[in-house]
């Protein structure tokens, strides 16, 4: 059933980025947006070798490319799964999707994740090119292992998706309010300037973000040596304890949410 | 007010998402800089960024909600009620106006916490209160001939905006028209947003305006009063068009 739910939801998305040009060439131009946007700005106001010094990456340009696109790539795994619930509402069809064999959360997450992957494949490819000509095929290689990254990052992120995705149902509004949870998790994930400038408490809530580990994973790709080989063990034992931590919390909830939605009713 | 009741937590949720975008954004560009220039970057940094809240909110606002405007019947119930569309879609920067103020202050905060330089603390802020008020102006005219163009032919607003971006970052909005390379700095004297947010600079910390504060003043009023002239020819284009072939005639690609 899970198979057949996630063919459905990559046919749907392919015929939605086919049946939509306009916000496929959007997609793929995101990445080259921020990174130009950040790129001229702090150009205008300082310079690449502050930063490179700051970060601690060894090509700064590189390490821009590749790490927007693998912390865009995994948050958006939140916005994907949120959007499932507020859009069945708004289209009309939440009440048929709650009523199917499987489970509303299940559905939400299955569907959050192909979509993710799908949105993921589409920004890498844009990304590739510029850094196949910044570095080339060794950085191409090096930006290929972050897949792994990403991936691992997406499975404790897509249980705050659920748990987001079902809030929302609970809270009854119309639109998407717990959309502040991905630029959230970028500011703490410290995509583009070290968390160690951020208060302590964001800097304490930072260690527990998935995505700050997918960032780290970046910077230490960027810089690869001895010396790395140890830190990318601790990135992944990070992200498989949070992993575990955020989806045991994510099925509880997702449990209570959906009785609660439905002796209360989809439609009000 | 009824309205904003009904949606307090989205209007909570578009607060926190501008005051974090801005956060990001400001922290990025501070990695970028030295600590040392934080008294002189960090003020200029954070009103150029809240100059591309005022700038890009409009056209979100404005030109995206022009299909839903369509869509939803609303344009058609104006229609046959006499209301004017303009003045009713151009209100809606108000909600965006207050939402931007909210998230600035909120930013502004973290930067202090940050940084320890307040960027509230400007040199003249009526200056700066009038450098704003006509960027907003000029974007929520912009905003409105994406609407009425996006009517007229049938295309989705934000697909036709491909200004708003190259402005903000070529077009001496973010980055003062004298820091620019040659070519992008005669671009950005042809742009309407560089000459507002170049009094903003100087109000901010007293940055000399590229061509001088009077002229830059009075070009910015200059570039406000024509594209409220293109305005008003791309709205009587556009509803001319509607009335002919029906507003629900118009075949959104």
């Amino acid at each position: 059933m899970i198979a057949g739910l996630v063919k459905a939801e990559l046919l749907l998305r392919y015929w939605w980025f086919k049946n939509n040009k306009s916000f496929l060439a959007v997609s793929l131009l995101w990445p080259y947006v921020m990174v130009v946007t950040v790129l001229a700005l702090g150009l205008a106001y300082g310079s690449l070798e502050v930063y490179k010094a700051r970060l601690g990456v060894v090509d700064p340009l590189v390490y821009l490319f590749s790490a927007s696109a693998v912390a865009f790539t995994t948050v958006n795994v939140i916005d994907y799964t949120v959007s499932v619930a507020t859009w069945h509402r708004w289209i009309g069809t939440l009440q048929y999707v709650s009523l199917a064999p499987v489970r509303l959360g299940v559905y939400v997450v299955v569907s959050g994740l192909a979509s993710s992957l799908l949105s993921a494949g589409i920004t890498w490819a844009s990304v590739a090119p510029a850094i196949a000509i910044l570095s080339g095929p060794e950085g191409l290689a090096r930006f290929a292992i972050l897949a792994l990254a990403v991936v691992a990052g997406m499975i404790p992120l897509v249980a705050i998706g659920c748990i987001a995705a079902m809030a929302t149902l609970a809270l009854k509004e119309e639109g998407n309010v717990i959309g502040f949870l991905m630029p959230l998790l970028l500011l703490l994930s410290g995509v583009f300037y070290p968390v160690e400038v951020l208060p302590w408490v964001l800097r304490l809530m930072s260690n527990l973000t998935p995505s700050y580990y997918v960032v780290e994973a970046s910077k230490i790709v960027n810089a690869l040596n001895v010396e790395a080989g140890f830190k990318v063990y601790l990135v992944i034992y990070a992200l498989a304890l949070l992993a575990v931590l955020y989806n045991l919390l994510g099925f509880y909830f997702a449990v209570w949410a959906e009785s609660r939605v439905k002796s209360r009713g989809v439609i009000e | 007010m009824l309205r904003s009741y009904r949606f307090t937590f989205s209007l909570a949720n578009w607060g926190v998402i501008d005051f974090l975008w801005l956060s990001i954004y400001i922290l990025a560009v501070l990695a970028f800089t030295e600590p040392v220039s934080y008294p002189t970057v960090v003020p200029l940094l954070f009103w150029a960024v809240i100059a591309w809240s005022f700038m890009s909110s409009p056209v979100w606002m404005i030109g995206n909600w022009m299909r839903f405007y369509v869509n939803e019947g609303i344009m058609e119930s104006h229609e046959v009620s006499n209301v004017s569309h303009t003045l009713f879609l151009s209100l809606r920067f108000i909600p965006s106006l207050l939402m931007a103020l909210a998230s600035a202050i909120a930013a502004s905060t973290v930067l202090v916490v940050v940084t320890g330089v307040n960027p509230l603390r400007v040199e003249n802020p009526l200056l700066l209160g009038l450098a704003l008020a006509t960027l907003l102006a000029q974007a929520t005219m912009y905003a409105l001939i994406l609407a009425y163009t996006s009517l007229y032919i049938g295309t989705p607003a934000p697909a036709l905006d491909i200004l708003t971006f190259m402005m903000f970052v070529a077009g001496g909005v973010g980055v003062p028209v004298s820091s620019l390379p040659e070519p992008l700095r005669a671009l950005a004297l042809i742009l309407p947003y560089s000459h507002p947010s170049e009094v903003m600079r100087y109000a901010v910390v007293g940055l000399e305006p590229y061509l001088g504060l009077r002229a830059e003043l009075a070009l910015s009023l200059a570039y406000a009063a024509l594209l409220y002239t293109l305005l008003k020819v791309i709205e009587s284009k556009a509803l001319r068009k509607a009335r002919i072939v029906g507003v629900k005639g118009i075949g959104w690609t």
